[in-house]
């Protein structure tokens, strides 16, 4: 809203002007009485996700890149306060009937969660989960979507998917479930697939495994994909564009070589020098970045970035840095970006 | 390999055993005072039931492990107890291990209250307060309870509570996977700090090589419960020998790589 528009093709997903905010009532914890808080978890972000895209969100815990997918699929809690805009498909999401909104939800557009265990029903056999999407979505026969659910496990990687189709979820790795979990969100063919830190929970070696499905997802069905990460390391091999979330804002958003080799927001700066690398020649110290994010509860003022930023001056604690155009694809939000 | 006089602790043949079969198998390694041992390997292979082993939260089918020149699996009651002191643990989730109806300088005074009954509250007090201060925490932190602290200032509140009856041996069981990148070193270089001022050996495990890298003297690679490779810093990372170890080493993401990888990041 307060940036030029970029120059990107047909959006899938379009937020605009999305704010989300929670009211806490007043209460006690120990011996401790506890005001009722107003929370801003997302102050304003604006983005899209382009038809056939694979667009990273990254952002640290509290940045409020989970709250604005969460918000577009209609899932946050009911305190929640949502303004702004959210189109799919041209379609407005918010306020949209659940009824409606179920019949876009995992089939059109589809989410895979950081923890494949807590996802999946413990009860039910995993053939079963996955052939319900395509009953419930498409339709489809009890029989021909099974077909599908062993199809989908045997293209996501899952060896011996015959199997592992009659297997309950306490059966399988991490990696599996999080692979059935993945088969599912695809059972329907979706537009697009946000996966929110799909790797965290897992091992490296699993998590390297995981991004190349998702690479080789993405080149075989055209599927756009959201990807939702703390660690550029993470998203950097995946990536086509990357927007960089702090305090519930975008600060930069630029396509990824770009952005990687040279950033123009110092946040995004220090976010690169920190993801762990193996080339890391100062061993005695691992790079970080000290202090800790705003509290979200605490009025704005100026730029929330500028009390941890090596650049900030006066006027970045005084006046909040608008978003701006660098080129028709990049955007950043700072008085002093550094040269490109 | 025979007690030297050095050695902190000392495992030989460690075997620990779910249902018949050995999670933890055949396991020996020492440690000396003061140093850091990385211990890395994938979910279930058995790490955790190594350091849990250590601590006699699991029990031990086959082995010795032997502290100080004495028997630590055989200890019991008040012998065990003073041992307790000396091995101390730090946890991956920070919100979980904390209880969340203490405010943080009770939970701290409560290992003083334990293994040191007679100090009087003012000196408990007092302790508190220099502990947060070495972890890089306000002194008024102690009377905040732990929600109200970001998951990184929780982990220096779980490894602040460790430290409070001042251990030798303090282990780390991937004390800083859950946290965001950006937060881990502050945590690792904590430890690193915390290792140089007050001697304390650790044992860090982790799944990611390069977050052992930057902490650790040696690291040791456990792999279906056995330790597949065990080497000083320098040489694990110049010239793994395991294949193993080569596999976890090209697991880890590096952006600077992906750069110049065929597989993008991609121009938009």
């Amino acid at each position: 809203m307060n940036a030029a528009p970029l120059a990107l093709g047909q959006p899938t997903l379009r937020i605009d002007g999305l704010k989300v905010r929670y009211d806490t009532g007043r209460g006690g914890i120990g011996r401790r009485a506890i005001d009722g808080v107003s929370i801003a978890a997302v102050r304003e972000v604006s983005l899209q996700v382009s038809a056939g895209e694979s667009l990273a969100i990254v952002g640290e815990s509290g940045s409020g890149k989970s709250q604005v997918f969460l918000a577009a699929l209609g899932l946050l809690a009911s305190n929640a306060r949502i303004g702004g805009s959210v189109r799919f498909d041209g379609e407005e999401l918010l306020g949209m009937p659940a009824a409606a909104l179920n019949r876009i939800r995992g089939s059109k557009l589809s989410m895979v969660f950081q923890d494949p265990m807590t996802s999946l029903t413990p009860h039910v056999r995993i053939g079963v989960q996955l052939a319900e999407v395509r009953v419930h979505h498409a339709d489809a026969t009890w029989r021909e979507a099974e077909r599908g659910a062993l199809d989908m496990l045997e293209r996501v990687g899952v060896p011996d998917a015959r199997r592992r189709m009659r297997a309950y979820p306490h059966e399988l790795s991490g990696g599996m479930r999080q692979r059935v979990m993945i088969a599912m969100s695809l059972m329907c063919e979706p537009r697009l697939v946000i996966a929110d830190e799909p790797t965290s929970a897992l091992d490296v070696t699993v998590q390297a495994q995981i991004l190349s499905l998702l690479r080789d997802i993405r080149a075989q069905l055209g599927t756009s994909i959201a990807l939702i990460s703390h660690d550029l390391g993470v998203v950097a091999g995946i990536a086509e564009r990357i927007v960089v979330m702090y305090a519930g804002r975008v600060v930069e958003s630029a396509p990824a070589r770009r952005l990687l080799s040279a950033p123009r927001h110092p946040y995004t700066s220090l976010l690169i020098q920190c993801a762990p690398s193996l080339h890391d020649a100062r061993l005695d110290r691992m790079p970080c970045l000290m202090g800790q994010p705003p509290n979200p509860a605490e009025p704005e003022i100026g730029c929330a970035f500028a009390p941890r930023c090596p650049r900030a001056t006066d006027l970045c604690r005084e006046l909040r840095p608008p978003l701006t155009g660098i080129d028709e694809l990049s955007q950043v939000a700072c008085h002093h970006p550094l040269a490109p | 390999m025979s007690f030297s006089g050095e050695s902190l602790l000392e495992v030989q043949g460690l075997g620990v055993d779910f249902e018949g079969r050995a999670a933890v198998d055949d396991v020996s390694f020492e440690m000396a005072p003061g140093e850091v041992l990385g211990l890395v390997g994938e979910s279930g292979s058995g790490k955790s039931t190594l350091a849990r082993a250590l601590l006699r939260l699991t029990p031990v089918a086959r082995g010795t492990v032997t502290w100080r020149g004495t028997d630590l699996l055989s200890c019991r009651g008040a012998a065990l107890r003073r041992r307790r002191r000396d091995l101390q643990m730090v946890f991956q989730n920070p919100l979980a291990s904390l209880d969340p109806r203490m405010t943080v300088g009770e939970t701290l005074a409560e290992p003083l209250e334990i293994f040191e009954p007679q100090l009087g509250r003012q000196a408990r007090v007092q302790r508190v307060a220099e502990m947060l201060e070495r972890v890089g925490l306000a002194p008024a932190s102690a009377g905040r309870y732990p929600h109200e602290f970001s998951g990184g200032q929780c982990q220096r509140i779980g490894i602040a509570r460790a430290m409070m009856p001042q251990p030798q041996l303090l282990v780390c069981d991937e004390a800083v996977s859950s946290l965001d990148v950006s937060i881990q070193g502050q945590i690792v270089n904590l430890l690193s700090d915390l290792r140089r001022d007050l001697e304390t050996a650790i044992l860090f495990i982790s799944h990611n090589l390069a977050v052992v890298r930057h902490l650790s003297d040696r690291v040791m690679v456990m792999y279906g419960g056995r330790i597949v490779e065990t080497a000083t810093r320098e040489e694990l990372f110049a010239a793994p020998l395991h294949p193993y170890t080569r596999a976890l080493l090209a697991a880890v993401p590096d952006p600077a790589a992906a750069l110049q990888s065929p597989h993008g990041p991609g121009e938009a």
